[in-house]
């Protein structure tokens, strides 16, 4: 009873802070406009310098991506003097599969099978869904076609409406690796040396992705207490979809190049890898929340009191932007998308029930990893709010009531810095961006690369309608308890 | 580059912008709200602003007397309260000269447009005594009519094309009496205290051909004039009755109303068709307002006699 209670508080605390905020910001500009004014200047200011700090980390993240860039892991996993010896490991790529067609999931096992590292060393997982008609045929049907590739191809169909799951990604994942457990403990090898990456249908691993991981994973002294997280490039449709949906999954790519610089505060995000011996230990991915690819970082974190990273390959997997059917179609799967993400804050409530049991961990660290989540969500929720929205219309309708203010006359000079300074970093986005195009398609214009441009004037309304109000509805959602269901993001090409 | 050396990098831009943030908030938001450090009295004194924007841009700025660096549209800073000379100045324009106060935490925003200076007049290339002249919109484009001692002109505004209306010649003391005139249906109308004339214009090719035709006089002074009931009457006020004079049919008129005072004012709404009266009321000294809707009397009568029929 106790627990429930203080789960309910912790629930409200995200979308209180984040309503609090907005709600905070309006009030005080109608009852003391000058105060609102200065809020909001040093916010802005607040935004000037972790913006430009955010532009320092992304080159320093591409520069770092540029410097491996030219590697042969492969070699380099060769001379490695190690515990471990390369061919002591296997892979194991769990691909998830719900409604997915089958030449969606036949292109990203294309990639696989052409990446450096010997097929003949991966075993691959087909995971799929009882509740998705005709799964077992489907992939089947894959498996027959690939299986000669690889080590083994494996095919799961987790069953619908088991007791205590939920109907998300991490139930069926967790499905298919403790069959893949069992198979793999028949044929004898051992899981210290196998490395899981669960991967989504249309992940497509670059070609160094697994001699990269697989270096790192051997050259790494604390393997089994470390995640890697590759960088997420949706770029497999790039060229078909929409302009705006196109900023907005660029702009994820960019968060986790400049999560991976912090690494401390990097945390496993969509695909990743791991060894299958810490999976196992720590009991799978979770099969009742739906950020099972955030949340398998904080079980693997608590497990180990702490002593646990993820780290930043710097080499990545492609993947399909979220589109509809139609342009508006696209803003719904988009804003789904994001509220499925957003729902990670989630994870602020799993490691806050936790820490209050958890007596090893230093208090300080318990602070620190609470105020981490809490200050990434509240942040995500109100930023594009304040900055789009709020700050406007403060300065809006401060002409009519503070017509003459100087302070309210600074503002609209500071709001133009954060402009420029978004500006700036947007540029380098432009910039960095171009390296991650896949070659243009024969039968798109060259015009389109003009799009490519000028898309990016898209972001400050793109980051409050896509990026703060699917966060914002999220948040809401688990303050009033009524919990987000999982919702897979369709995916055609 | 080794790990460490980016994580040296990472925490030293931390750091370089927790306390550029730290440092520089309180300064900035001090400074947003008109403060500044006196170094002589070591005080903080509340300053204000001035925001000048122009028409045209890059106007010099003098503020007492002194050139200030940013040509308009600008904004000066950390003013202390007080009354400033302020000149803006520009090559070709004349130079402006205004007193501005500056107040406390406050922008004083000065908006300006400024008057080139006359260097050259245009004069209209024939030669012809003018008399009078009215600007008058015609067709979408604006029109000038001349009153001159060899006829009736159009001029467009550049001077550019002259086009005779009238060969009449009005002479001098009666061009300068006429008060409005107004253009409808290819017609003409202008008019004097006394007279109403009309000039069509229908066919370009013989406008010189057409005198002004006088289509009213009046019993005392016309005072006021409206094209009404859709435009095919003109509705004047001679001061002792409304008449509706029939601009299809030159010489075909209608008394309205008649009027109780010579002192009354009529006004006509063309677009609902209503005539408003100001008219002294009958057997009385005070003056009130009266309104005659026009077209549900007439739309009245004709179904009324729709009827009879």
């Amino acid at each position: 009873m106790r627990e429930e209670k203080i789960k309910r508080i912790l629930e409200i605390i995200p979308g209180f802070l984040s309503w609090f905020i907005i709600i905070f910001l309006m009030v005080l500009f109608i009852f003391k406009p000058l105060a609102a004014i200065v809020i909001i200047i040093i916010y802005l200011l607040y935004w000037v310098a972790r913006l430009l700090y955010s532009s320092i980390l992304l080159l320093m993240a591409h520069y770092r991506m540029l410097s491996k860039k030219n590697n042969d892991w492969l070699s380099m996993c060769k001379d490695v003097n190690s515990d471990l010896k390369l061919e002591d490991i296997i892979h194991v790529v769990l691909y998830t599969i719900y409604k997915e067609p089958q030449e969606l999931i036949a292109g990203s096992l294309k990639f696989l099978k052409e990446t450096d590292y010997p097929a003949d060393k991966i075993i691959v997982v087909l995971a799929g869904e009882e509740r998705a008609q005709g799964s077992y045929d489907k992939l089947k049907a894959i498996s027959d076609e690939f299986k000669k590739y690889f080590l083994d191809v494996i095919i799961t169909i987790h069953p619908k409406d088991v007791p205590g799951e939920i109907t998300a990604k991490g139930a069926n994942a967790t499905y298919a690796a403790k069959q893949v457990k069992a198979r793999l403990e028949e044929k004898g090898y051992d899981s210290k040396n196998i490395i899981i990456s669960c991967f989504d249908a249309d992940t497509c691993p670059d070609e160094k992705y697994f001699s990269c991981l697989t270096y790192n994973f051997l050259v790494n002294p604390k393997r089994y207490h470390t995640s890697f997280q590759p960088l997420p490039i949706y770029s497999n449709n790039i060229y078909t979809a929409p302009a705006f949906a196109r900023v907005i999954e660029t702009g994820s790519t960019f968060w986790q190049f400049i999560e991976g610089m912090r690494y401390e505060k990097f945390i496993t995000f969509s695909s990743h890898s791991m060894s299958f011996k810490t999976l196992v230990e720590v009991d799978y991915w979770p099969v009742d929340l739906i950020s099972d690819d955030s949340l398998i970082f904080w079980k693997c974190f608590l497990k180990f009191k702490g002593d646990y990273k993820t780290y930043p390959l710097d080499i990545p997997v492609y993947m399909d932007i979220a589109v509809g059917k139609n342009w508006l179609d696209t803003v719904k799967v988009q804003y789904k998308q994001k509220r499925r993400w957003a729902w990670g804050v989630e994870n602020f409530i799993f490691l806050a029930q936790h820490f209050l049991k958890e007596k090893e961990i230093p208090f300080i660290i318990k602070l620190r990893k609470l105020y981490q989540i809490l200050d990434g969500h509240v942040n995500w929720a109100t930023w594009a709010i304040i900055i789009s929205f709020i700050t406007p219309l403060i300065l809006f309708s401060g002409r009519i009531v503070l017509k003459d203010s100087l302070a309210l006359f600074n503002l609209s000079y500071i709001n133009s810095v954060v402009f420029h300074s978004l500006s700036f970093i947007l540029l380098l986005c432009i910039i960095i961006s171009l390296e991650f195009l896949p070659p243009r398609p024969k039968n798109i214009s060259r015009l389109i690369y003009v799009s490519f441009l000028f898309q990016w004037l898209l972001t400050p309304f793109i980051s409050a309608v896509l990026g703060s109000f699917p966060s914002l509805d999220a948040q809401t959602r688990l303050m009033l308890g009524k919990y987000l269901s999982f919702t897979p993001t369709p995916k055609t090409r | 580059m080794q790990e460490k050396y980016y994580s040296l990098i990472r925490h030293l831009s931390f750091w370089l912008f927790s306390l550029a943030f730290i440092i520089l908030t309180p300064i900035i938001v001090y400074y947003s709200l008109g403060y500044k450090f006196d170094v002589k009295s070591k005080k903080f004194l509340k300053t204000g602003a001035l925001s000048i924007k122009t028409l045209p841009r890059a106007i010099t700025v003098y503020l007492d007397g002194e050139k200030m660096d940013e040509a308009t549209p600008s904004t000066i800073r950390e003013l202390m309260p007080r009354k400033y000379s302020l000149v803006l100045e520009k090559e070709g324009f004349y130079p402006y000269h205004m007193e501005i106060e500056i107040k406390p935490s406050l922008v004083n925003s000065v908006d300006v447009f400024l008057i080139p200076e006359i260097k050259g007049i245009e004069k209209i290339e024939f030669d012809f005594n003018v008399y009078k002249f009215f600007l008058m919109r015609q067709m979408f484009t604006e029109k000038i009519l001349v009153f001159t001692d060899s006829g009736i002109y159009f001029l467009d505004t550049n001077f550019e094309s002259v086009k005779k209306v009238s060969e009449q010649i009005f002479e001098e003391r009666l061009a300068n009496s006429i008060e409005e005139v107004i253009a409808n249906n290819n017609k003409l109308i202008f008019w004097n205290k006394k007279n109403i004339w009309v000039i069509d214009i229908s066919n370009e090719n013989s406008f010189s051909e057409d005198p002004a035709k006088p289509i009213y006089t009046a019993e005392r002074n016309i005072k006021d004039a409206f094209l009404g009931l859709r435009e095919r009457y003109l509705i004047v006020n001679d001061g002792l009755k409304v008449v509706a004079l029939d601009m299809d049919n030159l010489g075909v008129s209608f008394e309205l109303y008649t009027l109780n005072s010579f002192n009354s004012k009529i006004f006509y709404d063309a677009h609902s068709e209503t005539l408003y009266i100001r008219d002294k009321i009958a057997q009385g000294n005070t003056f009130s307002l009266f309104k005659i809707q026009i077209m549900p009397l007439i739309e009245g009568r004709i179904s009324n006699e729709r009827r009879k029929d």
